[in-house]
């Protein structure tokens, strides 16, 4: 019996484990399920932090009385004391999306390996792809993932948390490219801890990190963008994503292979 | 008995290891007669903070770089003696990342949060896009010895850290320079002190220059001793297993022979 590649050529073989990766996510949806959950129990968490009638935060005296505020100005939607349309605002509610899609995506993006080698089917990955089609295929997926998840994440946090966004394209932007630098400098971190025996734990510690400066510019980006204040965020963003895809691209194939 | 006769400084200290002594004793007495304070400063004394903490950051960097390159030497050749280096290496990057951090906060409080008039607690932490990318540096870092402790297969270990590592060797510079850079940070800490002629007086060159040197010497001496160290206790480990190997061998054989 021989052991042949499906395809011959690369993307023909990357398009390959890209659709592999599809069917078996919708057979049993592992990644998306966890990655979806997560960043819906984030979202409902944070949500608290926006929402003040509780006894608690009236009484410390943040607000005098909630009822009366709303009624002396009907828009007055408070988070903690910090009104609508204030800069402070903008940034805090940045800082919590972008906590949310950081910790689902830290919780789902390193399935896509982790299942590899729990299903043992990592071996005869390793035998009928080449290692860079291997990657760009994860890759993809990962990418696939993270847009799956903003594409549901970002409705509900627009009717939970109630940001004002004037730069509407802008702030698009930030959120396509943040998720892509994501799954992107993230897909050589998921694949090192599947290869490190599954330790999960190592994900957070290791992708942290990386992924710092990509939250620094997305979230100065997204804060600056639903202000509609300038602010070039964009340009470094997609140049370190593009730096760190290209770096782990050149590293994977040490990852991966047993030698 | 070959290896003894070997070694040209058995018992004794190389040369340039006592020429450190006068080195960094005359980068102590210049520091506080020759380089003097500088009044423009926000406490004038320490102005010396260059001496010490520019050092510091460069060599890490430096040493960075070098657990960067024995561990792509790991990765083409496989020899796990560069794992051990790349480790070390690594270990006195961080210890001196470190370093620059508690120096650069002490300075943070004296010249730009109002120094011993401040509370206690305060001043030494400002966000600076400079303290920033130090702390990531340092968490990649301690990411790659979080890695290091959860793998046990030596050479998977070895592979996994070296490709950590080269992520890490390539961020550090983008993080120290780079970023910080960008217009769209403001740092408080001062550009081209180094670079430019007009940085620095003739003095704080010279001594500037005189600890950096004293610096790299010190930490040299003691990456070489760790490395050093490592091997022996590698030696010494192999040497107790093949001798466990011999004992329990013996254990079974024991009893055939006596029947």
């Amino acid at each position: 019996m021989s052991v042949k590649p499906a395809r011959e050529n690369w993307w023909g073989e990357t398009w390959a484990v890209f659709l592999k990766d599809v069917r078996s996510e919708m057979r049993t949806p592992s990644a998306v399920a966890t990655i979806l959950l997560f960043g819906l129990v984030t979202l409902v968490t944070v949500s608290f932090l926006v929402r003040v009638e509780g006894q608690g935060l009236t009484e410390l005296g943040l607000i005098e009385n909630y009822v009366e505020v709303l009624q002396a100005d009907p828009n007055a939607r408070i988070l903690g004391t910090v009104p609508e349309g204030t800069p402070t605002r903008h940034a805090v509610l940045a800082g919590l999306l972008w906590i949310i899609l950081f910790f689902s995506a830290m919780a789902g993006l390193p399935r896509t390996f982790l299942k590899e080698e729990e299903m043992r089917t990592a071996p005869a990955l390793r035998l009928t792809a080449l290692p860079s089609a291997v990657f760009a295929g994860k890759l993809l997926f990962n990418v696939g993932l993270m847009l799956t998840v903003v594409s549901v994440i970002f409705p509900l946090y627009l009717f939970m948390l109630h940001p004002w966004i004037k730069n509407w394209p802008l702030f698009v932007g930030y959120l396509v490219a943040g998720s892509l630098g994501m799954a992107g400098s993230t897909t050589i971190v998921g694949a090192m801890v599947a290869r490190a025996g599954g330790r999960t734990y190592l994900m957070l510690p290791l992708a942290f990190p990386i992924l710092l400066p990509i939250l620094v510019f997305a979230i100065n980006g997204t804060a600056a963008a639903s202000r509609g204040i300038p602010g070039n965020y964009l340009i470094p963003l997609v140049s370190y994503v593009v730096a760190m895809v290209t770096l782990s691209a050149l590293l994977f194939d040490y990852v991966w292979s047993d030698r | 008995m070959n290896s003894q006769t070997k070694k040209p400084n058995a018992g004794g200290v190389a040369l340039w290891k006592w020429l450190l002594l006068p080195l960094m004793g005359s980068v102590a007495v210049l520091s506080y007669t020759w380089a003097g304070a500088l009044p423009e400063f926000q406490s004038p004394e320490t102005a010396r903070i260059i001496f010490w903490h520019v050092p510091h950051a460069i060599l890490s960097m430096i040493w960075f770089f070098t657990a960067g390159f024995f561990s792509l030497r790991l990765l083409k050749n496989g020899d796990l003696k560069d794992d051990t280096r790349a480790e070390k290496a690594a270990e006195v990057g961080l210890v001196l990342t470190v370093l620059a951090t508690i120096t650069g906060a002490v300075f943070s409080k004296m010249q730009w949060a109002g120094g011993l008039n401040s509370p206690w607690y305060e001043g030494y932490w400002q966000w600076d896009p400079k303290q920033t990318a130090i702390l990531i540096v340092i968490l990649i870092f301690f990411a790659y010895f979080g890695l290091r402790s959860s793998v046990d297969e030596a050479h998977r270990r070895a592979r996994l850290c070296a490709v950590y590592a080269v992520i890490g060797a390539v961020l550090v510079p983008v993080l120290y320079y780079t970023l910080p850079h960008l217009p769209i940070f403001s740092s408080v800490h001062p550009t081209k002190v180094i670079s430019t002629r007009e940085g620095m007086s003739p003095e704080y060159r010279t001594v500037f220059w005189m600890s950096t040197l004293g610096f790299l010497g010190f930490s040299l001496w003691s990456y070489q001793m760790q490395v050093r160290f490592a091997f022996v206790a590698e030696r010494i480990l192999a040497r107790r297993e093949n001798a466990g190997a011999e004992v329990r061998v013996e254990a079974v054989r024991r009893p055939v022979t006596e029947s």
